[in-house]
């Protein structure tokens, strides 16, 4: 066979492994015509070269022989191969050479089951153990590969690959595991190899422990063994080390053979066993220490729970330092555990207590008994609180020291306080009045008396008590129904009554007393509380104030009578004054009407005087009429709607005269929409009249005055102004007294009683309204005066004089 | 044209002839009474156009007057003379008894008594 049908076969192998397709053509395919031929020659072509390139730069090594065993051509990798350890040969001069030809002895053994796989057709796999190539043992494996074609066999293809490194590590691995159970077999602690679940390994200490012999536990799992409370645990953590985790020791129970529960400590670390990750772990029995722990976690657990149920601030002192406490925030004290287990003891205890609570502790560590005790604590915010101490000698952690119970009477303590002070209060209540107050029995004795009682019935405090009550302080009612205890056992009630009370010397006492029954829990009557007042001040003073107002009403009566008299003596002035002034002035009237032309000049003069003197002294009797009648509050207002501008105007008209005589101007301002008022026309009327007699009164000749009227909010305010010679300020205020004159000398001058300001402000003010008044010496006067547009009071009702 | 007739009625004498004199002198037949009673004895046979009525005398009072007027075959024109001051509602309250058409207060102004009289009647 030559050369070429050999390259074509190996091609068509190689084939097999790329392209199953090409296969198929080639080999059974219908007869193909010549341009399939060729294409299919083309592809050929492209194949052998991509396999020859594959074969190439793989990095095992590969050699193909021919069927009488001679090379035909080798790989890059085996190329390299020899020439690293035999030396460089020409790759080419290798084809048709025998391996006698090229390699040493030694090496001759790499080829030696060519012959035989030539001969039979058959592969041969195997590895070669240590070649000693140039001082280096080498380990190569080998694959040899019959070329079959047609049922013979053409020749081979030899697989070699340097397996060097992986036969030194298991060699070593295989020494440490030789060592490993050496190591195992005497180590006191139980050791167990396993992989993912199954136990590869157990030493002899595992037997002992668990009680399984060890074809028993190798080959089974090893959670088979534990405890089932703690199986889920062991499995997840034995499988996440043999992952690479790293796991912390751990303990876990386990149920031995004889069905005891142990106690095992676990360490552990993952290995690789046999080439495969392994987890080995070492178990320490640690039953014996777990048992002590358990059983001294479960007596503290028991203390504990004990002391966390209870309703008291619990604690253990050691050296007077707080080693426990039951509760995560001190009911007593309010500090947190954490903070109560920094500090001592006495931190917490009241300054005033800190020497005494320290005696105690001594005492209660030296082994005395000690009762429990009453102390002051101080809590987080500084606030004192009373508590009842109990201490009492323990050992905790081995060491002597003091279980203190805390219990909080501060409450019980401040109503002690509080009810001691309020029994205090009260005493000084019952002593401070000015009642006297005594208890009496229902057998008539006195059980208790105040200091007042003791005073006003001039008897000693002390002796006061267990006295008969009649004894004590005597009584006009004493024996009779009305017996102040006989009353209140008769009728359950109390009751306010006055007698007649005596002391021991005779003394008479008008008492006003109270008398209040007293019970006792059940509500039974055991006796009275007798409240006394004297009231001999009191009837003393009835008796002036009798005799002060009978004299009073006496006076009353008089002054009434003295009052009729004056509205009968203004009655008679209004009236009987008026009817002769009436005729005085109605004959010198008709006097001058009738002999106007027989008259001279001077004579007229004295019928004028006659008449204008009765005028003056009509309006001098209005005018103390009006005086009167305001201080005596009778002055009539009869308020009629009315326009204020008429009134105004009037007034003026009426004083014009007047004005003309000294050549003064009165100018008039007023507001066109002023509001009607509700005002007595007449005495308005009057107002303006008199303020304007004033203002021209005291104006200078030939000046001026001006009458301002306006709206001010619900306010209606007339000014009347002049520019005489003002008022000084300090008889502002006196203006409006009656028959006050600023200046006593102007009377002759200006004339007038003194009365016009007066009967002005109290016309005024009857209307509800106000006068102002400013005024500037020399400058002038405004009189200002402010009226409401309503008025209020009622309308009056007329009435028509009889002398009847 | 008729005199018109006046008729005074005062209890003071004084002034009583004062008005009579005054009226006379305007022209006027005068009749006086000397109180309410003798007023409305004579009214009737009198027969005044006007009557000035003093407010205040001893016996029967204005009201009391003014109300027996009315059963009288007469309706004169009334003027009252007082002492005090009459509001316009007042005036207006007695007018209801009365047909009163003013007042004077005393002291009177002759010439005042004079226009007021002879502003009423003519």
């Amino acid at each position: 066979m030559g050369i070429n049908t050999l390259k074509s076969t190996l091609s068509r192998r190689l084939s097999l492994i790329s392209n199953h397709k090409d296969d198929e053509a080639d080999g059974c395919g219908a007869l193909p015509d010549e341009n399939i031929i060729e294409l299919n020659k083309r592809k050929l072509t492209r194949m052998v070269k991509e396999q020859h390139l594959i074969l190439e730069n793989i990095p095992i090594m590969v050699y193909l022989k021919d069927d009488k065993g001679r090379f035909i051509r080798i790989n890059r990798a085996f190329h390299s191969f020899i020439c690293r350890y035999i030396g460089k040969i020409d790759r080419e001069s290798i084809s048709g050479k025998r391996e006698s030809d090229i390699f040493p002895e030694n090496m001759a053994m790499l080829f030696l089951e060519d012959k035989e796989v030539l001969k039979t057709g058959k592969r041969k796999m195997g590895i070669v153990r240590g070649l000693n190539i140039k001082g280096k043992t080498i380990w190569l494996g080998l694959d040899k590969i019959p070329l079959i074609s047609n049922g013979k066999v053409e020749g081979l293809m030899g697989v070699l690959k340097d397996v060097t490194d992986y036969i030194e590590r298991e060699k070593s691995l295989r020494e440490s595991k030789d060592r490993f159970e050496t190591l195992a077999e005497t180590s006191p602690f139980a050791i167990f190899v396993f992989q993912i679940e199954k136990v590869v390994y157990a030493n002899g200490t595992a037997e002992k422990i668990t009680g399984f012999r060890r074809d028993e536990i190798v080959g089974g799992k090893f959670w088979d063994f534990v405890h089932p409370d703690y199986r889920d645990i062991v499995r997840v953590r034995e499988l996440d080390r043999q992952r690479g985790k790293d796991i912390r020791p751990y303990e876990c129970k386990i149920v031995t053979k004889s069905g005891e529960e142990k106690w095992l400590q676990i360490t552990g670390n993952r290995i690789i066993w046999e080439g495969m990750p392994a987890g080995i772990i070492t178990a320490i029995d640690i039953t014996t220490i777990k048992i002590a722990e358990e059983s001294l976690r479960e007596s503290e657990k028991k203390f504990r729970t004990l002391a966390e149920c209870s309703p008291l601030d619990i604690a253990v002192v050691q050296d007077g330092r707080i080693v426990y406490t039951n509760f995560e925030k001190a009911l007593v004290t309010g500090y947190s555990r954490e903070k109560m287990l920094s500090m001592d003891f006495l931190d917490i205890v009241h300054p005033d207590f800190r020497k005494m609570v320290t005696e105690k502790y001594r005492n209660i560590i030296s082994g005395k008994h000690v009762s429990p005790f009453e102390c002051k604590l101080l809590d987080k915010n500084g606030k004192e609180k009373w508590v009842l101490l109990s201490g009492s000698l323990i050992k905790w952690n081995g060491e002597p020291s003091i279980l203190v119970i805390i219990l909080d009477i501060t409450d019980r303590k401040r109503a002690e306080e509080e009810a001691l002070k309020a029994k205090k209060r009260l005493e000084n209540i019952l002593h401070a009045v000015a009642d006297g107050i005594r208890i009496v029995g229902t057998d008539y004795k006195v059980k208790m008396i105040n200091r007042r009682m003791a005073r006003m019935a001039r008897v000693k405090m002390a002796e006061g008590t267990d006295m008969v009550c009649s004894e004590m302080f005597g009584c006009d009612q004493c024996g009779t129904d009305e017996c102040s205890l006989r009353r209140v056992l008769r009728t359950g009630k109390s009751f306010q009554t006055e007698s007649l009370r005596f002391t021991r010397d005779g003394k008479a006492i008008p008492c006003l007393q109270y008398v209040t029954p007293l019970r006792d829990t059940d509500g039974n009557i055991v006796g009275i509380i007798e409240d006394f007042r004297d009231i001999s001040m009191i009837k003393r003073t009835e008796e002036k104030l009798r005799r002060a107002h009978q004299i009073l009403k006496k006076k009353n009566e008089q002054l009434e009578k003295l009052n009729s008299l004056k509205s009968l003596f203004l009655n008679i002035t209004s009236h009987e004054l008026r009817t002769p002034m009436a005729a005085i002035k109605g004959y010198a009237q008709l006097l001058e009407m009738d002999l106007s032309d027989k008259l001279d000049e001077k004579q007229k003069n004295i019928l004028h005087t006659i008449v204008r003197n009765i005028d003056r002294l009509d309006r001098l009797i209005n005018d103390i009429l009006d005086v009167s009648r305001l201080e005596s509050g009778t002055l009539k207002i009869v308020p009629e709607k009315c326009k204020f501008e008429e009134i105004i105007d009037r007034a003026i008209e009426t004083m014009r005269g007047q004005a003309q005589v000294k050549g003064i101007k009165i100018e008039k301002m007023v507001e066109y929409d002023l509001p009607e008022l509700f005002i007595d026309k007449y005495r308005m009327e009057q107002v303006v009249t008199n303020l304007l007699s004033n203002a021209i009164k005291f104006s200078n000749r030939n000046s001026r005055i001006i009458v301002r009227a306006s709206k001010k909010g619900d306010k209606v305010v007339l000014e009347i102004q002049d520019f005489g010679r003002g008022i000084p300020k300090n008889k502002l205020k006196k203006i409006f007294e009656p028959f006050y004159q600023v200046d006593s000398g102007m009377d002759r001058k200006f004339g007038g009683a003194g009365l016009g300001l007066t009967i002005v402000k109290g016309i005024v003010e009857a209307h509800g309204g106000n006068v102002e008044v400013e005024s500037k010496v020399r400058e002038g006067t405004t009189f200002r005066i402010i009226l409401p547009t309503r008025y209020i009071e009622k309308e009056r009702k007329i009435e028509i004089f009889s002398r009847k | 044209m008729a005199m018109s007739k006046v008729m005074v009625v005062d209890d003071e004498e004084d002034l009583r002839n004062l008005v009579k004199l005054v009226m006379e002198r305007e022209g006027f037949e005068v009749e006086t009474a000397e109180n309410g009673k003798d007023f409305l004895e004579k009214v009737s046979k009198f027969k005044p156009d006007f009557v000035i009525l003093d407010v205040m005398m001893p016996g029967l009072t204005t009201k009391e007057i003014l109300e027996k007027l009315k059963e009288k075959n007469v309706d004169p024109k009334i003027m009252l003379l007082t002492v005090v001051r009459f509001s316009d509602e007042e005036i207006k309250k007695l007018a209801e008894k009365g047909k009163i058409v003013d007042y004077l207060t005393k002291p009177f102004d002759v010439p005042e008594l004079i226009s007021t009289v002879k502003k009423h009647v003519q």
